[in-house]
């Protein structure tokens, strides 16, 4: 679509030219990696690479003269020091190495070589590319110095190697001269610059073909470490270092295998463990030892590891895969400008991580080593292994915004482990490797610090107690009626008498069929003081569920009302007592002496498992005592405490909720139906004084929000909640408007009694994560985050939640196999509190540890998909979702089979919530692999007769979203366009009020649609922005049908916002709509306007200069602006119209800031000055082929004008342009969107190109490369040498000319630069 | 998370009387012991469903003899 990468994909690359002070023979083609480096030093970013240095101390056992000597002599036999770099027209550039331009050695005192090294200067138009010193040994310093500094394009490590190898040897020729006395001349073996032979093209497709199927195959995982929340790739690298301990270097030195494969193969298995999938990718380093030119590469290492078998096992598959990269070896270059043409591609394609094995060669005894070079800083994270001084040392270069400096620091740490368990314990399975080390597990599954004895008694004796030395306090509230902790106990105590003579004791079970309030908390107590198990059952819960609780857990009495008798089951076996009949009548009111031992079932909670019939859960006094206890001490709960507990008495959390405060001997408001609006829950909370609630989440959101409307809420000390993911905007509200000092974020399955776990904090916490944290476990409890071989996961690695401890459940009633299955041995207790058969819950939930020690929730194990080898929590998607304005639902879900598996979103949402803006949204904020590939907005999920989800009847996102005919057309006009418009889409349902590009309209579709528009209508002037700002047929046709509407040139991408205007200036033949996700991205504040291309317009004028091009956007700017600061973004050759623009502007407007995305100079296709070159006959071939099909084509009249303004060197350009052309001249013209338009107008753009001269300006400019036109070598416009205000160049890696617009990582970039602009 | 699907199960009980299951190729956790001879999960689960019939662990057994 732009002219740049066009011409420069056509060009060949052709050696030997003339060349203004270079003698051709003399210059050296550049091999793609230095090319690449030459394009970054050209745009002002040198990094990810950086000046290359050596240092060297030099033992006093020579003198300082023979160093100079023999530094004199390795730099007459380098070619490096003589190399020159060479620009031609067109930004190509080559290398020369004439004696002539050798550098000169330099002797300073050592004190200045640090210095002199870190200031070093190169210059790539012809200057000096090398430096290189000698430091004599003086009083402060006992030893000698050399160092060498050289410019990446022409070193890597491998040259430094060489270099000091080469030093190395000239100095040991002279401890020889003084040893033997003999004569020691003759040259050093003189490395010769290689000229790189590139492979054959057929060499090159063949192994092209081999990479592509495995780089693109989606079962091999491109590995990457866990990121950062919300984290993006900025520029910002940190660095991390860890010196491999004596014993494991030692082990790995007399290993069998070289370094290389042993930390490669060590890397894979943490990589595995990391990511739990075995087939996985990340980039291997390649260095060619004594290679004089540089030679540092990356390939990708594809593994298949089996880690059930021994690390032996990783290392053979290892040095396997790694023979058969080096076998298919391509320049990393071409195998990424081959990937990178697909949409979609990874960033960092051949690999996130990148490992580097450098070879250190040994020196003569006496010569040190100062520093180790470090290879090119690619990727998310390189990690790199030398030796120096004997020891091992691993380091890490990584992106500070995507990881945990401890994540790093862990990664290498978990590599040695398994290297040195791959040493000491051969045999273990590489999967049974501990990442994590026993103090840490033990610090990471840790409680909350409580060191307070809990008193053995059980529950309700614990109650009892209060009626005897408190007996007039409230207990409990509800619907008016308040009773006492005497008259709770005395009628419990009545009611358990009763239950004894009916025999209930120890492991009978108890229904209590009775809605919650006080008689439902006196029977239960009443249940446990005769000993009994009680079972709460809800009365108002469908009929089919309560006869099944009421059938499986062989209960013996049911405690109801006479009006819920009908709502048992016929037949039921068990004694049935009516509270309306007062059971209790007569029976003693003192306390039943009944021995409560702790291993007794206290009660039966039903789960209400989504599948199949709900599970009786059973629990022990000893555990649920202990339990409560440590969670009033969590909770900072005393006597004083009155609770409203919010929760149902169907699930184990609202139980906690009562009977901790009664334990406490404080009272519990229960409120006396299962909706209270917020007014009436907040005017309880007054009324009754309350200090703590126990609301579930989503109820307290709807508080919050009531809060936030009328600006009160009481006085509270506590919230706690759970239930469901909280996110942080929720969080947040709840902070902000409940105004209570402490929240608790509750989480727990029923199988590990009640609330296991916790987060408590201060309100106002912020947390980086999907949803609120677990916390940490409670009392005598541990939680863990375990692989699938129980092996603890390292902070940031996703596992299964496992709790254990004193805290379990028994079990589930008359299901042993399915509570032995859930219920598993613990292996970790017996190591961490000395106890022996212990047990550990299988959760079934996903979670991973994060920095703090806390757990964070990602969702079900059995919810957990696998796309394109990355394991996906919908969890998290959807959290993302919900977070958007106006969505109240959201399910994302794995739909279709095979290569067509992808994710879906659906959001209930208003209609006013569009799939696009939702898309934006998750792109903004997740990872790409976990973006939705499409999101259907609906009013309400459907549901089946059971009002639960019905999966089955969720729509899949259509070719459009279109079930029925659309709106039909009125009138010819829109009848017309609709026409037009559903040929062209393919989509005959369309109707007149169907969005254009909803309807799956793309760029170049709208093109052609227009192109028939305007046949259709020859007298209205009609242009993409038209479309654009009218995209339905209807709206369309009334802009048409009023005669003046239409003919805009700039597009208004969003209208509002009190930020200074950003006018964005199209490249060549784009549609204006690549500024859209930019848009999304800038900000509700931020209004922007994109300009339209002038080469989609009807008519094409000949010759025009970039200023009359420029005219009617300088127009509309100085009408919209007048005068006011707007910043301008250029992208590919809309940079040279922004540049136009300031230049005319720059009087009457303040430019805050000019963004350059990706601009290019003319390449040496059309560059004045590049002169082509011809094969014999080769010139006049290809002008008679000019002229056959000029005889030919319907664009006669269009080409000859154009050909007609060429000068002599520009048509002979042409017609090279043509030779190197692949395929035939096209025919199709002249309609926009055709491929001879196209290329028409790419050449009428060089023409234009050739005339415009950049001036001068004084205008901030920013400016954004893709890492693909670098890596092209594409002659990318140095800014700096236009602007003294302009910055060196922001490198957006992994993508290219074209995709930069759509880029997340360049649109973050682009919002902070802004900011920064305009920022006071 | 391990997966059933793969390899060998044991039964184990612990000193209380309460049954699991544990993979054969792991080392069994101190206080647990294996009991028969390993076999597929399922068939391990399904063993339990008539062998572990008392759910009451041993003291409370104990207890209320």
């Amino acid at each position: 679509m732009t002219t740049e990468t066009d011409l420069e994909a056509r060009r060949v690359p052709s050696a030997g030219q003339a060349h203004q002070t270079r003698n051709a023979a003399e210059l050296i083609p550049l091999t793609p990696g230095e090319k690449q480096i030459c394009a970054h030093d050209q745009v002002g970013q040198l990094a990810p690479y950086s000046i290359q240095l050596l240092h060297l101390e030099i033992g006093s056992a020579w003198q300082f003269g023979q160093l100079r000597q023999a530094a004199e002599r390795v730099l007459a036999d380098h070619p490096v020091f003589a190399a020159r770099l060479h620009r031609r027209a067109g930004g190509e550039i080559f290398r020369s190495q004439d004696d002539g331009d050798r550098i000169a050695l330099v002797v300073c005192p050592v004190d200045e070589v640090e210095h002199r090294l870190k200031r070093a200067k190169f210059d790539m138009t012809g200057g000096a590319l090398a430096m290189m010193l000698v430091a004599p040994a003086d009083a402060a310093h006992q030893t000698h110095r050399f160092a060498v500094a050289l410019h990446p394009s022409i070193a890597d490590p491998g040259v430094l190697n060489t270099i000091a190898v080469a030093l190395g040897a000239a100095l040991q020729g002279f401890a020889a001269l003084q040893d033997t006395a003999a004569s020691q001349d003759g040259p050093l073996a003189s490395p010769l610059l290689p000229v790189p032979i590139p492979l054959s093209s057929e060499d090159q497709r063949g192994r092209l073909e081999y990479w592509r199927p495995l780089l693109s195959d989606e079962t091999v995982l491109n590995a990457r470490l866990p990121h950062r929340y919300n984290g993006t790739e900025d520029p910002e690298r940190g660095t991390a270092c860890r010196i491999v301990d004596t014993a494991t270097t030692a082990g790995l030195d007399q290993h069998e295998q070289p370094l290389e494969v042993l930390i490669a193969a060590a890397l894979g298995v943490v990589l595995a463990r990391y990511t739990g999938q075995n087939r996985l990718r990340f980039a291997i380093g390649e260095q060619h030892i004594g290679s004089p030119r540089r030679s540092e590469d990356i390939l990708p290492l594809c593994l298949t590891l089996q880690l059930g078998d021994p690390f032996g096992a990783a290392l053979a598959e290892t040095g396997r895969a790694l023979a058969e990269a080096r076998a298919q070896a391509l320049p990393s270059e071409v195998l990424v400008q081959d990937m990178l043409r697909r949409d979609g591609a990874d960033r960092h394609v051949l690999g996130a991580i990148t490992l580097h094995v450098l070879e250190t060669p040994a020196l003569p005894d006496g010569v040190r080593r100062l520093d180790i070079a470090q290879p090119a800083a690619r990727g998310e994270c390189l990690l790199s292994a030398s030796r120096a001084d004997g020891k091992l040392e691993l380091r890490a270069n990584y992106a500070r915004g995507l990881f945990e400096p401890n994540l790093i620091d862990r990664l290498l740490m978990h590599v040695t482990r398994v290297l040195a368990s791959g040493l000491d314990t051969p045999d273990l399975a590489a999967d049974r490797i501990a990442l994590v080390a026993p103090d840490e597990l033990d610090l990471l599954s840790a409680p909350y610090e409580d060191q307070t004895a809990n008193d053995p008694r059980a529950v309700h004796e614990i109650i009892a107690d209060h009626a005897r030395q408190s007996p007039d306090k409230t207990a409990l509230i509800c619907a008016g009626r308040i009773w006492s902790h005497d008259k709770l106990n005395r009628a419990s105590n009545r009611l358990a008498h009763s239950l004894i003579a009916q025999g209930v004791g120890a492991e009978v079970p108890v229904a209590i069929m009775v809605e919650r309030g006080i008689e439902a908390v006196m029977a239960i107590l009443a249940t446990l003081k005769a000993g009994g198990a009680y079972i709460p059952v809800e009365p108002d819960h469908p009929e089919s569920r309560n006869h099944h609780i009421l059938s499986d857990g062989g209960v013996q009495v049911v405690i109801t009302r006479r009006s819920y008798l009908d709502r048992l089951p016929d037949g039921i076996d068990a004694s049935v007592l009516c509270l309306d009949d007062d059971p209790g009548a007569g029976s003693p009111e003192t306390d039943p002496l009944v021995t409560i031992h702790p291993d007794q079932m206290a009660y039966i909670m039903y789960t209400s498992g989504s599948t199949g019939k709900p599970k009786g859960v059973a629990v022990e006094h000893g555990p649920l005592s202990n339990h409560l206890q440590d969670t009033a001490r969590v909770y900072e709960m005393s006597s004083e405490s009155c609770e409203l507990p919010f929760l149902p008495f169907s699930s184990d959390g609202g139980h906690e909720r009562w009977m901790n405060p009664l334990m406490m001997g404080g009272s519990a408001v229960i409120p006396d139906g299962p909706l209270w609006t917020p007014e009436q829950t907040f005017e309880a909370m007054r009324k009754y004084g309350c200090n703590n609630a126990s609301i579930p989440t989503t109820y307290l959101q709807q508080l919050a929000e009531w809060a936030e409307q009328t600006g009160e809420a009481p006085d509270m000390r506590l919230y706690s909640f759970g239930g469901e993911g909280l996110a942080q905007t929720t969080f947040d509200l709840l902070s902000r408007e409940l105004r209570a000092p402490l929240l608790i974020n509750g989480y727990g399955p029923t199988e590990t009694i009640m609330t296991p776990m916790v987060w408590k904090v201060r309100a106002g916490t912020r947390f980086d994560g999907a949803y609120a944290p677990l916390g940490r476990a409670v009392g005598n409890r541990r939680a863990y985050v375990l692989d699938s071989r129980m092996m603890p996961c390292p902070i940031g690695v996703v596992g299964e939640i496992h709790l254990g401890g004193e805290g379990v459940a028994r079990g589930y009633v008359n299901r042993p196999g399915t509570t032995a299955e859930r219920f598993i041995p613990d292996p970790f207790a017996p190591a961490l509190d000395g106890r022996e058969g212990a047990r550990l819950y299988r959760s079934g939930d996903l979670g991973r540890w994060r920095e703090d020690g806390t757990i964070e929730f990602l969702g079900r194990v059995d919810l957990q998909v696998k796309l394109n080898g990355y394991r996906i929590e919908p969890g998290e998607i959807e959290a993302a979702l919900l977070e958007h304005p106006g969505v109240s639902e959201a399910l994302v879900l794995l739909r279709g089979e095979g290569e067509d598996k992808r994710l879906i979103g659906y959001a209930v949402a208003p209609e006013t919530v569009r799939e696009e803006d939702l898309l934006r949204a998750l792109e903004a904020r997740l990872p790409k692999h976990m973006v939705p590939s499409a999101i259907v907005v609906m009013d309400r999920m459907p549901t089946n007769p059971n009002a639960k989800l019905d999966r089955a009847a969720l729509p899949m996102p259509g070719a459009r979203r279109r079930t029925s005919a659309g709106v039909a057309p009125e009138g010819e006009t829109e009848a017309g366009i609709l026409n037009i418009w559903r040929r062209e889409i393919g989509n005959p349902e369309m109707g007149v009020t169907d969005d254009f590009f909803d309807m799956g309209g793309k760029s170049l579709t709208a093109l052609k649609v227009l192109a028939l528009m305007r046949r259709r209508w020859p007298d209205t002037p009609l242009t993409i922005a038209d479309l654009f700002d009218a995209p339905t047929a209807r709206a369309l046709a009334r802009r048409i049908d009023s005669g003046s509407a239409t003919g805009r040139q700039a597009i208004a991408l969003r209208g509002t916002g009190s930020r200074p205007m950003l006018y964005c200036f199209p490249g060549l033949l784009v549609s204006t709509r690549e500024y859209m996700r930019l848009t999304a991205h800038l900000g509700e504040d931020q209004p922007v306007t994109g300009f339209l291309c002038h080469s989609l317009n009807e008519e094409k004028h000949l010759n025009v200069s970039v200023s009359d091009v420029v005219a009617p956007y300088v127009e509309h700017i100085r009408r919209e602006s007048a005068g006011r600061p707007c910043a301008f973004l250029g992208w590919s050759w809309g940079g040279l119209l922004a540049w136009e623009a300031a230049r005319q502007l720059q009087a009457e407007t303040e430019i805050g800031m000019i963004g350059m995305v990706d601009v290019c100079d003319l390449g040496r296709d059309f560059a004045p000055g590049a002169e082509p070159e011809f094969a014999a006959g080769e010139r006049q071939a290809l002008e008679a082929e000019l002229h056959a099909w000029l005889a030919k084509t319907r664009m006669r009249p269009q080409w000859d004008s154009l050909i007609g303004a060429m000068d002599r060197l520009c048509y002979d350009q042409f017609l090279r342009f043509i030779g190197n052309e692949a395929d035939p001249l096209p025919f199709d013209g002249p309609e926009v969107s055709s491929r001879e338009h196209t290329f028409w107008v790419l050449i009428d753009n060089a023409l234009v190109f050739r005339r415009y001269q950049l001036e001068t300006l004084q205008v901030p400019v920013t400016s954004y490369s893709a890492g693909d036109s670098l890596s092209r070598g594409l002659n990318l416009v140095d800014w700096r040498r236009y602007s003294s205000q302009a910055r060196p160049s922001a490198v957006v890696p992994g993508t290219n000319h074209l995709h930069i617009i759509g880029d997340r990582l360049f649109h973050e970039q682009f919002r902070q630069d802004l900011e920064r602009a305009f920022a006071l | 998370m391990t997966s059933p699907d793969v390899g060998l199960w044991l039964c184990v009980v612990n000193t209380e009387g309460r049954w699991s299951v544990w993979p054969a190729d792991l080392p069994v956790p101190q206080g647990w012991t294996a009991k028969g001879a390993a076999a597929r999960h399922e068939d391990c689960l399904a063993d339990l469903e008539t062998r572990w019939s008392d759910p009451r662990p041993i003291a409370l057994k104990e207890a209320m003899a």
